[in-house]
């Protein structure tokens, strides 16, 4: 079996073999490990690398999982599966694209005016969500071309707060709602 | 002694405060909220009773419905715990009238050492040296900025009515001034309802020290030793130990006189925490006082074998305190780990939600405070604070080999917890030099990362969770499915 699977943004490719004994003999990188998994709970597995035992922790789905070693968080994704955009929307660390609340917040302030254009990183809407305020920014440079949220009003991730036409130099003429 | 207790708060502390009054024999009435309905400190009471709809406006801070449930549950006393109504003078003022026993400070004293620029007033007369600032509330860009001018570049703008590193900005130039002490003042009035400001200097390179000073109805005040709380993220306390590795025998003395100074220039009852900054040469300033336990009272606890909780319930009951200055002696060291329901890798944003897996760590010198348990669900409103893990041992050293051990063995599946970054502070050479100031986590940590160095295990981890049947669920569906797993159910993902 051969598996695909990104941390990070780095892809590496992994040919597992299963012997009759459960174990997997897991070949990656020229590298070959013999692994063995007991299940102890539905988040939880104590694997035996080489001889040395582990506990790993896991979250997520079947296509991005999050694996917790020692305390630190991996968020594994299978570059094969199809709802991989999908599932990995929570897990890749890049900048959204669109003008939403992370989690259920109020707003607080708009700072911008409809028409007006905008840069990259600017803040467009201050929202108060757990206590603290933050800034949501500007994703790309744009202009304002509909303004969605008034001050005092409670919104929820997805609710698209302003709507910002590109106007970066883009040969694929992105022209995003936001 | 008090047969009833009604706490006045939620998650780790009111659990906290609850296993005191248990081992005291006395009985605890929870409050909560909807969001809260089988939150962990509502298990842990002897009776509960539902305040209102999540917002804090209508349960955790209404007054009115909380001493509605104080009568209606025969409650002697309320233990406010630390946020909500821990500061609200009117609400220590409203239990004298009502009848029910506050335990904590006067309203007096709330109200003096509460406002920031009344306490500054207090110090002052009690030759208790303080940061140069402003002595009274200012909203004024214009005076704000004369003052700034007068004490010179980087200043501080802080919220005159409470902490926690709400309300507060840098303002390093004239031209950020403004629009700082605007967004300073809402944050502020959102979270203590009252938007009041101040400003003082904002001195960069200087450690948060503390120290916890107790005093009762007849008199007596003490301290119980000091805390440095430096390692901050936004001016949040993040990791916090005692001893400070920057007190001398000497300095510990000086500081700790200025403490009770300070508290019996209050009036102070019960127990407080008297703040200093401490510059890289030795001279202390008084911050503010905070007229509350704190959250990172355990590390106390730990080195000097005292229950500040029990000693707060004896003292609202009218009894002495349990011991003298000279019977307070710290033993070894503590630190104490905050695990929130944040995002380390997305600016700390909260990250609420159910908790699917959780494992405490324990073991020698580990005490975890917590509020949460596998299950439950971590709700938006509130503030994100999951648990505290306290590690106590022989030696700074073993002390924070401990922490680490303990925050490697804590598990939270279904939020996100800043563990990895926590681990990441201990293991810093400057942590570990005890070179912690307050502007530790912008100096060394400032576009942090995790170290990903077990990725191949992580992978592998992915492989085999696929390959390892799982637990057949209860209460799966008959018909379609077989009540025994088959192969094309155990199969999963096609692969060649």
């Amino acid at each position: 079996m051969k598996y695909n699977l990104q941390i990070n943004g780095e892809t590496d490719a992994l040919l597992v073999e299963q012997k009759d004994d459960g174990a997997m003999v897991i070949t990656a990188a020229d590298k070959q490990r013999t692994l063995s998994a007991r299940r102890i709970d539905t988040h939880r597995l104590v694997l035996n690398v080489d001889g040395v035992i582990r506990n790993v922790f896991l979250g997520g789905n079947d296509a991005a999982k999050q694996i917790v070693i020692d305390g630190v968080a991996y968020a594994v994704a299978d570059a094969d599966a199809k709802t991989m955009a999908a599932a990995t929307a929570g897990a890749d660390r890049e900048t959204p694209r669109e003008v939403t609340p992370p989690m259920p917040a109020v707003v607080v302030k708009v700072l911008v005016a409809l028409g007006q254009d905008v840069l990259k990183g600017e803040g467009l809407v201050v929202v108060s969500a757990m206590k603290m305020e933050t800034t949501l920014s500007a994703p790309f440079d744009g202009r304002v071309t509909a303004i969605n949220a008034a001050e005092g009003e409670k919104v929820m991730p997805g609710d698209i707060l302003v709507d910002l036409q590109s106007t970066d130099e883009d040969p694929a003429g992105e022209a995003a709602s936001a | 002694m008090f047969k009833r207790i009604l706490i006045a708060n939620r998650g780790e502390i009111a659990c906290r405060i609850m296993a005191t009054c248990r081992e005291m024999g006395i009985e605890t009435v929870a409050v909560y909220s909807r969001a809260d309905e089988t939150a962990a400190h509502v298990l842990a009471a002897d009776r509960a009773v539902l305040i209102g709809a999540a917002d804090p406006g209508e349960s955790y801070l209404n007054q009115d419905r909380i001493f509605a449930a104080a009568k209606e549950s025969g409650a002697e006393a309320i233990h406010p715990g630390y946020g909500f109504l821990a500061e609200n003078e009117a609400f220590a003022s409203r239990c004298q009238t009502e009848g029910i026993t506050f335990i904590g400070p006067p309203p007096e004293a709330i109200r003096d050492l509460g406002d920031k620029t009344v306490a500054r007033r207090l110090m002052l007369a009690s030759d208790v040296p303080v940061i140069p600032g402003l002595n009274h509330p200012e909203t004024d860009p214009a005076i704000l900025g004369k003052e700034a001018e007068r004490i010179g570049y980087p200043v501080l703008i802080k919220a005159a009515a409470g902490g926690g590193g709400k309300g507060m900005r840098v303002v390093h130039s004239a031209g950020e001034l403004a629009e700082a002490a605007q967004t300073a003042s809402r944050e502020a009035a959102a979270a203590f309802g009252n938007g009041a400001i101040f400003l003082e200097k904002y001195l960069a390179r200087a450690r948060h020290v503390e120290f916890q000073i107790m005093a009762d109805r007849q008199g007596n005040c003490i301290h119980l030793l000091e805390r440095e709380c430096s390692i901050q993220r936004r001016h949040q306390k993040i990791i916090e130990e005692t001893p400070s590795p920057a007190l001398t025998p000497a300095l510990r003395e000086e500081m700790g006189a200025a403490a009770v100074r300070a508290a019996r220039a209050a009036g102070y009852v019960n127990a407080g925490t008297v703040e200093f900054l401490l510059d890289p040469d030795g001279r202390f300033y008084f911050l503010e006082v905070n007229t509350r336990l704190q959250v990172e009272h355990p590390i106390t606890e730990m080195v000097t074998g005292v229950d500040m909780v029990r000693e707060q319930i004896r003292i609202a009951a009218g009894e002495g305190l349990s011991f003298a200055q000279s019977d307070i002696v710290g033993r070894g060291h503590a630190i104490e780990c905050r695990i929130y329901a944040e995002d380390p890798e997305n600016d700390f944003f909260p990250s609420p939600g159910p908790i699917a897996y959780l494992q405490q760590p324990q073991g020698p010198g580990i005490r975890v405070d917590s509020g949460i348990y596998m299950g439950a669900e971590v709700p938006v409103e509130y503030d994100p604070i999951l648990a505290k893990m306290i590690v106590h041992a022989d030696t700074r050293g073993a002390a924070i080999y401990r922490a680490c051990r303990g925050l490697k063995d804590f598990v939270v599946i279904g939020v996100k917890t800043p563990i990895a970054f926590l681990l990441d502070v201990l293991d810093h050479e400057a942590f570990r030099e005890g070179a912690t100031f307050t502007d530790f986590i912008p100096l060394h940590l400032a576009d942090w990362q995790p170290s990903l160095s077990d990725g191949d295990l992580a992978r592998m981890a992915f492989i085999a969770d696929e390959l390892t049947p799982k637990p057949i669920e209860a209460g799966a569906p008959c018909g379609d499915r077989a009540p025994h797993r088959t192969p094309w159910q155990t199969l999963g993902a096609w692969r060649f």
